[in-house]
């Protein structure tokens, strides 16, 4: 048991560090990968919605000590796209196949970029901090770069798991939690 | 056991939004403190690892020798455009000096050195991003407001937020980095500099009057009391004049590549310093 959790966290912190550190600084606009809607949409599908839950609280919570927002946005945002993508899971993209992977990291990305624009427009309105988005043509292509990037390195991920393991093969998800 | 479960996972959720209100209470200040402490050297460890790749990228974007060349050339003409401005300052405070000759230096600067660990924001709005953070924080003497440079002593940007080992700076051509600064033209023109779209600076409030050239160098003008005079910032490639605006604008380029930023230098009063 311990070693399992001792397992996860050096998982979480790594996936932390990858997407702040390394991702960040990637050339060719590959800076706007997003590992951690990758690695909770896997994990909400290939395992479990607990194992899901307790990432996203470790991921959220060094999210929370290394950037400059509101403390408890950023945890607040991952929660509801995991809540909402479960809903998605369970209720219409109820397989394993790479269509759901591919369809909840689309819906994941959108709810994920979508709240993040609410809240912090929120924060500038009542609490007059800074917020420098512009929703223009150029924005939004952008935003659709990074989607379209995303969406094809979860495609590559899909299919490296599917090779390493059989148990992860596409099937029919009946069980909720 | 699905009740259960459901109840395990509300109960967990109030711990989070205890420990959200024991944040702004101030209580998990240390704590998240030492987290940074701890692992800001493994965050930079693999910054570097993306900056290696991202030179690798340019190089072979920019055909290998020809980049070095470049590469090269660049520095010594950063180097040497720094050298030149602070030899002109002290060529005019000399001026000055041997006019009032009981003057006295008011303040001295120094430098902290930092590690930058991250370029990433929450959302990137633009190709670029104009975020840095690094691993130095209050504790060791950094607030707001302090002028950032590279290596060279050019002006990359300007902290705007600061935890206990941790900063955030904004890039010069961030719009949330403004510096006060002067043109070095025969008048000296003062403006303020804000960064605009994440691809330049723009340098506003010029009066009309005032006589601008393109390639025209900009420095700090030393008006903001933590930030000394006579720091590069660009040099102006476009200049906005419109006959019925009380103010015209020049638009500078930043002399510094921000690509392959590893290590930065704030620039702090010396009275300051820890």
């Amino acid at each position: 048991m311990i070693w399992k959790i001792l397992v996860n966290f050096i998982l979480i912190l790594l996936v932390s560090i990858l997407q702040i550190s390394f991702i960040s600084n990637l050339p060719a606009g590959l800076n706007g990968l997003n590992i951690i809607l990758l690695v909770i949409v896997f994990i909400l599908m290939f395992s479990n919605y607990v194992l899901a839950f307790w990432w996203t609280i470790g991921l959220s919570l060094f999210f929370e000590i290394y950037f400059f927002l509101p403390f408890g946005l950023y945890s607040l945002v991952l929660f509801i796209t995991l809540n909402i993508i479960y809903f998605l899971l369970y209720n219409f993209f109820t397989n394993r196949s790479l269509y759901s992977v591919l369809a909840l990291i689309f819906f994941a990305n959108l709810i994920y970029n979508i709240l993040f624009i609410i809240f912090l427009y929120l924060f500038h309105l009542f609490f007059q901090t800074d917020f420098n988005i512009t929703l223009n043509f150029d924005f939004i292509s952008l935003q659709l770069f990074h989607l379209i990037l995303n969406l094809f390195l979860a495609f590559i991920i899909f299919y490296i798991i599917n090779f390493i393991s059989y148990r992860w093969r596409p099937v029919f998800l009946v069980k909720k939690i | 056991m699905k009740k259960q479960k459901k109840i395990k996972i509300i109960k967990i959720s109030v711990i989070l939004f205890i420990v959200c209100i024991l944040h702004f209470l101030g209580v998990l200040g240390s704590i998240e403190g030492k987290i940074n402490y701890f692992l800001n050297p493994l965050f930079s460890f693999f910054y570097r690892a993306g900056s290696e790749i991202n030179l690798i990228y340019t190089q072979q974007k920019e055909k290998r020798n020809i980049g070095d060349l470049l590469q090269e050339c660049q520095k010594e003409t950063e180097r040497l455009l720094a050298e030149n401005i602070k030899l002109k300052i002290l060529e005019e405070e000399n001026e000055k000096l041997r006019k009032y000759l009981d003057f006295k230096k008011k303040n001295d600067f120094g430098y902290v050195l930092a590690n930058v660990i991250s370029r990433s924001d929450i959302i990137t709005y633009s190709n670029f991003n104009q975020f840095l953070l690094i691993d130095k924080g209050a504790n060791d003497g950094i607030k707001k407001d302090l002028i950032v440079v590279n290596e060279e002593g050019i002006v990359i940007g300007k902290v705007i937020d600061v935890k206990e080992h941790i900063s955030k700076i904004a890039l010069t051509i961030n719009p949330d980095c403004k510096i006060a600064a002067t043109i070095l033209n025969e008048k000296k023109t003062s403006g303020i500099v804000e960064g605009e779209l994440g691809l330049t600076i723009k340098m506003n409030f010029i009066p009309q009057t005032e006589d601008l050239k393109i390639g025209d160098i900009v420095i700090t003008s030393g008006l903001e009391e933590s930030v000394p005079r006579g720091l590069v910032i660009g040099r102006i490639s476009q200049i906005k004049r419109e006959s019925n605006e009380v103010w015209q604008n020049a638009i500078l380029e930043p002399i510094v590549n921000f690509d392959n930023l590893t290590i930065v230098a704030i620039v702090k009063p010396k009275l300051s310093i820890n």
